[in-house]
């Protein structure tokens, strides 16, 4: 969906064409959802987390000023959404993405070494793992900027926290997981590459 | 070590970040070093590409059903308060509708326009094709971010009729028009921009509105986005905007409005 097809939704959404808000759901859930998982933990948490942040959307439509990115506006309200619900469950959740669920997050095809296969998913749990023992805060923020590749400055509309604050934070969430994969030893024992450890402009959209 | 503190900073940046050549063969040397920093250099490695390829989850279908559902049923409740259903007329069937509405104005002689210099410091020519001639004109229907030395607006009122408004305050900017789709169709120029304004202020505050009327456009002003339709007979014109502001209904503003646009020739119709 461009940022025209967007704005345009929108419009219909508030001339009173309801059915309109669909395909902007359509559009983001998949980021929403993705969101909520990360800071939750729990499909059904997610689940119910990214309904309840498309409901606001479409009940404060109007106060969206296009001022920011939609998606930014979307993923502000999800993460208001799953901050409220963890305030309410009063407790840091552990994990639940392990056993049968872990299958949806397979990629499909890993090359034909079995050995590759077997270290990369036990890196994955191991990196998952580590995320759960995250403080929600910096999971959030690693979630938004590693998985789904938004600005240090996206971050910072989403949580409410300057630039700054967003970037030192980040920082520490990683040397917190980088940490526990050590102290784990879960991971591939490859030489350290800059390569690898660099960015490199893999942004996700 | 405050030294390894140090290295793993550069580590946590390097991610994100280029280091200054200086760091990079510091950290380098560093790692060459350090057993335990190579080690957690590692694990920066493995994590950001198990992060990068973590694969997006997809959402249970369930989701936007879920949604929809809750928002109908959101929709029903509301929809008395607020015009809420409606068709959508093509606009360029009602730009037809107002087209010939400007004609039978015109061979009335019923249309006036009017514009007046104020405050003495205008030097804009006027508008041509206007014609004097009110008998109550109406002042302070000023554009909303008068400046000092720019003449004021006067709204012309016929023996019966609000029309338009004329300009003298050149705004920077027009008003986009858009189609209930979202497409520019037009604009109102910066000089329609207080009759707009003056338009807007006018009409009955009628809270809400059912039955048959056809969403014609949009139009962004102030921050705010205001819509406009008209029932099945075009006579009537109801506006409402984004704010959760109720709707308003005036008779005669249809024709009024019509004058203020100026529609890119080939609008779309929705």
């Amino acid at each position: 969906m461009t940022r025209e097809e967007e704005r345009a939704a929108i419009r219909r959404v508030l001339a009173g064409q309801t059915d309109a808000f669909e395909s902007l759901v359509l559009a983001h859930q998949k980021g929403v959802y993705n969101l909520a998982l990360g800071m939750l933990r729990s499909e059904q948490d997610a689940l119910d987390a990214s309904q309840e942040a498309f409901l606001r959307a479409f009940r404060g439509l109007r106060s969206f000023r296009g001022d920011s990115k939609f998606s930014v506006w979307l993923y502000r309200l999800t993460s208001n959404v799953c901050l409220d619900m963890l305030r309410r469950s009063g407790r840091r959740r552990e994990s639940s993405l392990t056993g049968e669920e872990d299958e949806t997050f397979d990629l499909p095809d890993e090359g034909s070494d079995p050995q590759r296969v077997l270290e990369k998913k036990e890196l994955r749990q191991a990196v998952r793992e580590g995320m759960d023992r995250l403080e929600p805060a910096f999971r959030q923020a690693l979630t938004l900027r590693d998985i789904q590749g938004l600005t240090y400055e996206e971050i910072g509309q989403i949580t409410g926290a300057e630039p700054g604050t967003v970037k030192s934070r980040i920082f520490r969430a990683r040397r917190k997981l980088a940490r526990y994969l050590t102290e784990t030893g879960n991971f591939s024992g490859r030489e350290p590459s800059y390569d690898t450890a660099k960015r490199g402009g893999g942004d996700r959209g | 070590m405050a030294d390894c503190e140090y290295y793993e900073e550069l580590m946590a940046r390097l991610v994100d970040e280029p280091l200054s050549p200086e760091e990079e063969r510091d950290l380098r040397a560093h790692l060459r070093t350090c057993p335990d920093c190579a080690r957690l250099f590692r694990a920066f490695s493995a994590m950001t590409t198990a992060l990068r390829e973590e694969p997006m989850a997809e959402p249970p279908a369930r989701l936007v059903r879920g949604v929809m559902e809750q928002i109908a049923a959101e929709t029903e409740d509301t929809a008395p308060r607020r015009a809420r259903k409606g068709s959508v007329r093509s606009l360029r069937s009602w730009i037809g509708l107002g087209a010939a509405a400007c004609l039978v104005l015109a061979a009335v002689g019923s249309a006036t326009l009017f514009w007046r210099q104020s405050k003495g410091a205008a030097t804009a020519a006027a508008p041509q094709n206007l014609i004097a001639g009110v008998e109550d004109a109406q002042e302070d229907m000023a554009a909303p971010e008068e400046e000092a030395g720019t003449a004021d607006i006067a709204l012309a009122r016929g023996a019966d009729m609000p029309l338009a408004a004329a300009v003298v305050t050149p705004e920077p900017e027009p008003l986009q028009v858009c189609d209930v789709a979202g497409n520019p169709v037009g604009v109102i120029p910066p000089q329609s921009i207080p009759a707009f304004a003056a338009l807007l202020e006018g009409g009955e505050v009628i809270g809400g509105s059912e039955g048959d009327w056809s969403v014609l456009f949009s139009v962004d002003y102030e921050g705010a986005s205001y819509f406009f339709a008209t029932g099945e007979d075009a006579q009537a014109l109801i506006w409402w905007d984004n704010r959760d502001t109720p709707v308003t209904r005036s008779p005669g503003a249809l024709a009024d409005l019509q004058a203020l646009l100026d529609l890119a020739p080939a609008a779309t119709p929705y």
